[in-house]
Protein backbone atom coordinates (compact mmCIF):
# COMPACT_ATOMS: atom_id res chain seq x y z
CA UNK A 1 0.00 0.00 0.00
CA UNK A 2 1.17 3.55 -0.71
CA UNK A 3 1.36 6.31 1.91
CA UNK A 4 -1.99 7.83 0.94
CA UNK A 5 -3.81 4.49 1.28
CA UNK A 6 -2.04 3.85 4.57
CA UNK A 7 -3.09 7.23 5.88
CA UNK A 8 -6.70 6.67 4.81
CA UNK A 9 -6.77 3.22 6.39
CA UNK A 10 -5.29 4.60 9.59
CA UNK A 11 -7.93 7.32 9.79
CA UNK A 12 -10.69 4.83 9.03
CA UNK A 13 -9.56 2.45 11.78
CA UNK A 14 -9.11 5.33 14.20
CA UNK A 15 -12.65 6.60 13.51
CA UNK A 16 -14.01 3.10 13.99
CA UNK A 17 -12.21 2.82 17.32
CA UNK A 18 -13.60 6.19 18.44
CA UNK A 19 -17.09 5.02 17.47
CA UNK A 20 -16.67 1.89 19.59
CA UNK A 21 -15.55 3.98 22.55
CA UNK A 22 -18.60 6.24 22.15
CA UNK A 23 -20.85 3.18 22.09
CA UNK A 24 -19.19 1.81 25.21
CA UNK A 25 -19.95 5.08 27.03
CA UNK A 26 -23.70 5.02 26.27
CA UNK A 27 -26.11 4.46 29.18
CA UNK A 28 -27.02 0.80 29.63
CA UNK A 29 -30.64 1.45 28.63
CA UNK A 30 -29.52 2.72 25.23
CA UNK A 31 -27.18 -0.23 24.80
CA UNK A 32 -30.01 -2.67 25.52
CA UNK A 33 -32.09 -0.98 22.83
CA UNK A 34 -29.18 -1.36 20.43
CA UNK A 35 -29.01 -5.09 21.22
CA UNK A 36 -32.71 -5.38 20.34
CA UNK A 37 -32.09 -3.53 17.06
CA UNK A 38 -29.11 -5.80 16.29
CA UNK A 39 -31.36 -8.82 16.84
CA UNK A 40 -33.75 -7.44 14.21
CA UNK A 41 -30.95 -6.79 11.76
CA UNK A 42 -29.47 -10.26 12.31
CA UNK A 43 -32.91 -11.80 11.73
CA UNK A 44 -33.33 -9.86 8.49
CA UNK A 45 -30.01 -11.35 7.33
CA UNK A 46 -31.05 -14.84 8.47
CA UNK A 47 -34.33 -14.49 6.55
CA UNK A 48 -32.58 -13.33 3.40
CA UNK A 49 -30.40 -16.43 3.61
CA UNK A 50 -33.45 -18.66 4.12
CA UNK A 51 -32.51 -19.51 7.69
CA UNK A 52 -34.86 -19.59 10.70
CA UNK A 53 -35.02 -16.44 12.82
CA UNK A 54 -34.18 -16.05 16.51
CA UNK A 55 -36.44 -14.46 19.12
CA UNK A 56 -36.32 -10.69 19.30
CA UNK A 57 -36.64 -8.66 22.49
CA UNK A 58 -39.77 -6.50 22.42
CA UNK A 59 -38.65 -2.90 21.99
CA UNK A 60 -41.51 -1.62 24.15
CA UNK A 61 -39.92 -3.48 27.07
CA UNK A 62 -36.78 -1.44 26.54
CA UNK A 63 -38.59 1.93 26.22
CA UNK A 64 -36.95 5.12 27.37
CA UNK A 65 -36.74 4.88 31.12
CA UNK A 66 -35.65 7.92 33.04
CA UNK A 67 -32.02 7.30 33.86
CA UNK A 68 -29.88 9.77 35.76
CA UNK A 69 -28.36 10.79 32.40
CA UNK A 70 -31.79 11.42 30.88
CA UNK A 71 -32.84 13.46 33.92
CA UNK A 72 -29.70 15.56 33.71
CA UNK A 73 -30.19 16.32 30.02
CA UNK A 74 -33.89 17.08 30.56
CA UNK A 75 -33.05 19.43 33.45
CA UNK A 76 -30.53 21.27 31.26
CA UNK A 77 -33.09 21.52 28.45
CA UNK A 78 -35.81 22.81 30.81
CA UNK A 79 -33.45 25.41 32.20
CA UNK A 80 -32.43 26.57 28.73
CA UNK A 81 -36.05 26.69 27.59
CA UNK A 82 -37.00 28.75 30.64
CA UNK A 83 -34.17 31.20 30.02
CA UNK A 84 -35.13 31.56 26.36
CA UNK A 85 -38.78 32.22 27.17
CA UNK A 86 -38.04 34.86 29.79
CA UNK A 87 -35.33 36.51 27.72
CA UNK A 88 -37.49 37.34 24.74
CA UNK A 89 -41.24 37.45 24.19
CA UNK A 90 -40.52 36.92 20.50
CA UNK A 91 -38.97 33.50 21.21
CA UNK A 92 -42.06 32.54 23.21
CA UNK A 93 -44.27 33.49 20.28
CA UNK A 94 -42.13 31.43 17.87
CA UNK A 95 -42.21 28.43 20.21
CA UNK A 96 -46.00 28.70 20.53
CA UNK A 97 -46.29 28.82 16.76
CA UNK A 98 -44.06 25.72 16.47
CA UNK A 99 -46.25 23.91 19.00
CA UNK A 100 -49.38 24.80 17.02
CA UNK A 101 -47.70 23.61 13.80
CA UNK A 102 -46.75 20.24 15.35
CA UNK A 103 -50.32 19.84 16.65
CA UNK A 104 -51.73 20.57 13.18
CA UNK A 105 -49.35 18.04 11.61
CA UNK A 106 -50.43 15.38 14.10
CA UNK A 107 -54.07 16.05 13.28
CA UNK A 108 -53.31 15.83 9.55
CA UNK A 109 -51.53 12.49 10.12
CA UNK A 110 -54.53 11.13 12.01
CA UNK A 111 -56.80 12.26 9.19
CA UNK A 112 -54.62 10.50 6.57
CA UNK A 113 -54.47 7.35 8.68
CA UNK A 114 -58.27 7.19 8.70
CA UNK A 115 -58.06 6.35 4.95
CA UNK A 116 -55.47 3.56 5.51
CA UNK A 117 -56.24 1.94 8.85
CA UNK A 118 -54.10 -1.12 8.04
CA UNK A 119 -50.37 -0.43 7.86
CA UNK A 120 -48.65 -1.72 4.76
CA UNK A 121 -45.53 -2.63 6.67
CA UNK A 122 -45.98 -4.44 9.95
CA UNK A 123 -43.47 -3.08 12.43
CA UNK A 124 -42.52 -5.07 15.49
CA UNK A 125 -41.93 -8.42 13.88
CA UNK A 126 -39.07 -6.70 12.07
CA UNK A 127 -38.81 -9.59 9.73
CA UNK A 128 -40.56 -9.36 6.42
CA UNK A 129 -43.52 -7.79 4.76
CA UNK A 130 -46.65 -9.83 4.84
CA UNK A 131 -47.41 -10.67 1.23
CA UNK A 132 -51.18 -10.25 1.84
CA UNK A 133 -50.65 -6.65 2.83
CA UNK A 134 -48.43 -5.56 -0.02
CA UNK B 1 -35.94 -4.80 30.83
CA UNK B 2 -36.83 -2.94 34.03
CA UNK B 3 -39.89 -5.13 34.51
CA UNK B 4 -37.78 -8.25 33.97
CA UNK B 5 -35.29 -7.15 36.63
CA UNK B 6 -38.12 -6.13 38.97
CA UNK B 7 -39.61 -9.61 38.59
CA UNK B 8 -36.26 -11.23 39.43
CA UNK B 9 -35.79 -8.89 42.41
CA UNK B 10 -39.25 -9.91 43.67
CA UNK B 11 -38.29 -13.54 43.28
CA UNK B 12 -35.25 -12.94 45.46
CA UNK B 13 -37.35 -11.04 48.02
CA UNK B 14 -39.74 -14.02 48.14
CA UNK B 15 -36.81 -16.31 48.98
CA UNK B 16 -36.81 -18.41 45.81
CA UNK B 17 -33.15 -17.48 45.26
CA UNK B 18 -30.70 -16.27 47.89
CA UNK B 19 -28.91 -13.92 45.52
CA UNK B 20 -28.36 -13.44 41.82
CA UNK B 21 -26.12 -11.60 39.37
CA UNK B 22 -26.40 -10.79 35.70
CA UNK B 23 -23.67 -12.51 33.67
CA UNK B 24 -22.99 -13.20 30.00
CA UNK B 25 -23.23 -10.74 27.14
CA UNK B 26 -25.72 -8.42 28.87
CA UNK B 27 -23.35 -8.06 31.85
CA UNK B 28 -20.45 -7.42 29.47
CA UNK B 29 -22.53 -4.70 27.79
CA UNK B 30 -22.40 -2.71 31.05
CA UNK B 31 -18.63 -2.33 30.47
CA UNK B 32 -18.24 -2.19 26.68
CA UNK B 33 -20.07 -1.61 23.41
CA UNK B 34 -23.27 -3.66 23.02
CA UNK B 35 -22.91 -7.14 21.52
CA UNK B 36 -25.65 -9.21 19.95
CA UNK B 37 -27.19 -11.77 22.26
CA UNK B 38 -30.46 -13.64 22.43
CA UNK B 39 -30.93 -13.97 26.17
CA UNK B 40 -30.29 -12.60 29.63
CA UNK B 41 -28.09 -14.87 31.77
CA UNK B 42 -28.89 -14.86 35.47
CA UNK B 43 -26.59 -16.75 37.81
CA UNK B 44 -28.36 -17.74 41.00
CA UNK B 45 -27.48 -18.96 44.47
CA UNK B 46 -30.26 -21.22 45.70
CA UNK B 47 -31.38 -21.82 49.30
CA UNK B 48 -29.68 -24.85 50.87
CA UNK B 49 -31.79 -28.02 50.86
CA UNK B 50 -31.28 -31.62 52.04
CA UNK B 51 -31.00 -32.86 48.46
CA UNK B 52 -27.53 -33.12 46.93
CA UNK B 53 -29.03 -32.39 43.51
CA UNK B 54 -29.36 -28.74 42.46
CA UNK B 55 -32.50 -28.01 40.47
CA UNK B 56 -33.97 -24.79 39.20
CA UNK B 57 -37.53 -26.13 39.43
CA UNK B 58 -38.51 -23.64 42.14
CA UNK B 59 -37.60 -20.75 39.82
CA UNK B 60 -39.59 -22.17 36.91
CA UNK B 61 -42.61 -22.82 39.16
CA UNK B 62 -42.45 -19.34 40.68
CA UNK B 63 -42.28 -17.61 37.32
CA UNK B 64 -44.80 -19.92 35.69
CA UNK B 65 -47.31 -19.04 38.44
CA UNK B 66 -46.85 -15.40 37.42
CA UNK B 67 -47.60 -16.06 33.75
CA UNK B 68 -44.07 -16.45 32.37
CA UNK B 69 -43.69 -19.57 30.27
CA UNK B 70 -40.66 -21.82 30.01
CA UNK B 71 -39.25 -22.40 26.52
CA UNK B 72 -36.34 -24.79 26.25
CA UNK B 73 -33.65 -23.65 28.66
CA UNK B 74 -35.23 -20.19 28.99
CA UNK B 75 -38.10 -18.60 30.80
CA UNK B 76 -39.70 -15.88 28.69
CA UNK B 77 -40.16 -12.96 31.08
CA UNK B 78 -42.08 -10.11 29.46
CA UNK B 79 -40.88 -11.28 26.05
CA UNK B 80 -37.20 -11.55 26.99
CA UNK B 81 -35.65 -15.05 27.19
CA UNK B 82 -33.98 -15.41 30.58
CA UNK B 83 -31.64 -18.29 31.33
CA UNK B 84 -31.09 -19.15 34.98
CA UNK B 85 -27.80 -20.83 35.77
CA UNK B 86 -26.51 -22.52 38.89
CA UNK B 87 -22.99 -21.56 39.90
CA UNK B 88 -19.64 -23.35 40.10
CA UNK B 89 -16.53 -22.06 41.89
CA UNK B 90 -15.70 -19.27 39.46
CA UNK B 91 -19.25 -18.08 38.84
CA UNK B 92 -20.09 -18.27 42.57
CA UNK B 93 -17.15 -15.98 43.28
CA UNK B 94 -18.37 -13.69 40.49
CA UNK B 95 -21.85 -13.70 42.02
CA UNK B 96 -20.52 -12.96 45.52
CA UNK B 97 -18.45 -10.02 44.29
CA UNK B 98 -21.00 -8.66 41.79
CA UNK B 99 -21.53 -4.90 41.80
CA UNK B 100 -24.71 -2.90 42.22
CA UNK B 101 -26.01 -1.25 39.03
CA UNK B 102 -29.24 0.41 37.95
CA UNK B 103 -31.32 -0.23 34.85
CA UNK B 104 -33.87 2.57 34.57
CA UNK B 105 -35.10 2.84 38.13
CA UNK B 106 -34.50 -0.80 39.06
CA UNK B 107 -31.45 -1.84 41.04
CA UNK B 108 -29.64 -5.03 40.08
CA UNK B 109 -26.33 -6.85 40.53
CA UNK B 110 -23.87 -7.34 37.67
CA UNK B 111 -20.72 -9.46 37.60
CA UNK B 112 -17.44 -7.57 37.64
CA UNK B 113 -15.72 -7.15 34.28
CA UNK B 114 -12.69 -9.17 35.49
CA UNK B 115 -14.90 -12.15 36.37
CA UNK B 116 -16.64 -11.88 33.01
CA UNK B 117 -13.25 -11.90 31.30
CA UNK B 118 -12.21 -15.04 33.22
CA UNK B 119 -15.50 -16.77 32.36
CA UNK B 120 -15.07 -15.88 28.66
CA UNK B 121 -11.54 -17.24 28.76
CA UNK B 122 -12.75 -20.48 30.29
CA UNK B 123 -15.63 -20.94 27.81
CA UNK B 124 -13.28 -20.20 24.90
CA UNK B 125 -15.87 -20.30 22.10
CA UNK B 126 -15.13 -18.04 19.10
CA UNK B 127 -17.72 -15.49 20.28
CA UNK B 128 -16.18 -15.51 23.77
CA UNK B 129 -12.74 -14.78 22.35
CA UNK B 130 -14.13 -11.85 20.33
CA UNK B 131 -15.97 -10.49 23.39
CA UNK B 132 -12.89 -10.93 25.58
CA UNK B 133 -10.80 -8.95 23.12
CA UNK B 134 -13.43 -6.16 23.16
CA UNK B 135 -13.65 -6.20 26.94
CA UNK B 136 -9.87 -5.93 27.30
CA UNK B 137 -9.82 -2.98 24.91
CA UNK B 138 -12.87 -1.05 26.11
CA UNK B 139 -13.36 -1.77 29.81
CA UNK B 140 -11.16 -0.41 32.56
CA UNK B 141 -10.01 -3.74 33.94
CA UNK B 142 -8.06 -4.26 37.12
CA UNK B 143 -5.34 -6.32 35.41
CA UNK B 144 -3.51 -7.55 38.56
CA UNK B 145 -6.86 -8.80 39.89
CA UNK B 146 -7.69 -10.48 36.55
CA UNK B 147 -4.25 -12.16 36.41
CA UNK B 148 -4.69 -13.43 39.98
CA UNK B 149 -8.18 -14.71 39.15
CA UNK B 150 -6.88 -16.50 36.05
CA UNK B 151 -4.13 -18.26 38.00
CA UNK B 152 -6.36 -19.18 40.94
CA UNK B 153 -8.93 -20.81 38.65
CA UNK B 154 -6.38 -22.73 36.57
CA UNK B 155 -6.77 -20.67 33.40
CA UNK B 156 -3.13 -19.59 33.01
CA UNK B 157 -2.44 -21.74 29.95
CA UNK B 158 -5.57 -20.52 28.19
CA UNK B 159 -4.56 -16.94 28.98
CA UNK B 160 -1.13 -17.44 27.41
CA UNK B 161 -2.71 -18.96 24.30
CA UNK B 162 -5.26 -16.17 24.06
CA UNK B 163 -2.57 -13.48 24.33
CA UNK B 164 -0.50 -15.26 21.68
CA UNK B 165 -3.50 -15.26 19.31
CA UNK B 166 -4.24 -11.62 20.10
CA UNK B 167 -0.76 -10.27 19.59
CA UNK B 168 0.27 -12.70 16.86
Amino acid sequence: MDDRTNELMGRLLNDKELGRQELARLPIEEKLRLIALMQRRANAIRLSAGRPTQPEWPLEELGFPETSEHKEVKAQFDELEGRLLTASPGVAAVMNACGAYVHAMEQAEQYLKSFHPTPVFTAGAGTAMDSDQV
Amino acid sequence: MERVIRQINEMQKDGVVLSYAIGGAVAATFYMEPVETADLDIFVALPVTDSPIITLTSIYEYLSARGHRAQGEHVIVYGIPVQFLATDLLTQEALDQAVQRTVGTESTRVMRAEHLAAIMLRLGRPKDRVRLEMLLREAKLDMPFLEELIHRHGLAQRWIEFKRLLHG
